[in-house]
């Protein structure tokens, strides 16, 4: 199971009870698609809808090439304005802003994918469920 | 002389009940496909998430946490 399968199911709850604020930040370590897809999500949220999009990305992620064309019509999918979409997309309007969250990235150490921070510490587990456990406890404290 | 065979009007009545119950039902299965069966795929807004682009969650949570990831 995904990190995406396991960790943020399971954590919804506590962030719709205001216990947890969640950010999603971009590490493209996959090449030029996961960047276009990272470039795609922020253009989506510029239309309101950055975690349906992203939600679609985990979905679409090892079974529909993430070429530009497919990121595009996705968006159409979701019913966003696909004419500032494709002029976000095309313009790479967000690209500074995921080079600043891969510096940050790096300001951690973080080299991999996914890679949980809480509270500002790195989270070091072999297992997601350990994330959830690690929250929890933080929640409880 | 051969003698017209006698219509049965209520056959007939009871044929065209069954045509259109058949089409009530055909319309009525293609309207849910449209539109009932989009319900259960209503995506939200960030808005409605309550969320700012890729932050989701109130900003007075005394737990932060943050996901770096790739999506490949």
């Amino acid at each position: 199971m995904t990190a995406h399968k396991v960790v943020e199911p399971q954590l919804a709850a506590l962030i719709e009870s205001g216990d947890v604020q969640f950010e999603y930040k971009h590490l493209v370590v996959l090449g030029a698609r996961s960047q276009w897809a990272a470039e795609a999500n922020e253009c989506a949220a510029d239309q309101d809808m950055f975690w349906a999009y992203n939600e679609m990305l985990f979905e679409k992620s090892g079974k529909v090439n993430f070429t530009t064309d497919n990121l595009k019509l996705w968006a159409k999918d979701l019913g966003l304005d696909t004419t500032k979409f494709s002029q976000c997309f095309d313009k790479k309007t967000h690209v500074k802003a995921i080079d600043q969250m891969e510096a940050d990235a790096r300001a951690l150490s973080i080299q991999s994918t996914p890679t949980y921070v809480l509270n500002g510490k790195v989270l070091k587990v072999t297992d997601f469920n350990q994330v959830v456990t690690a929250v929890k406890q933080a929640v409880k404290k | 002389m051969s003698k017209k065979k006698p219509v049965n009007r209520r056959g007939n009545q009871g044929l065209w009940w069954v045509v259109g119950g058949a089409v009530v039902l055909v319309g009525a299965l293609i309207a849910f496909n449209q539109f009932g069966g989009k319900k259960d795929s209503v995506v939200k807004t960030d808005t409605e998430l309550n969320a700012v682009r890729n932050v989701i969650g109130s900003s007075a949570a005394k737990v932060t946490l943050t996901k770096y990831s790739d999506f490949l």
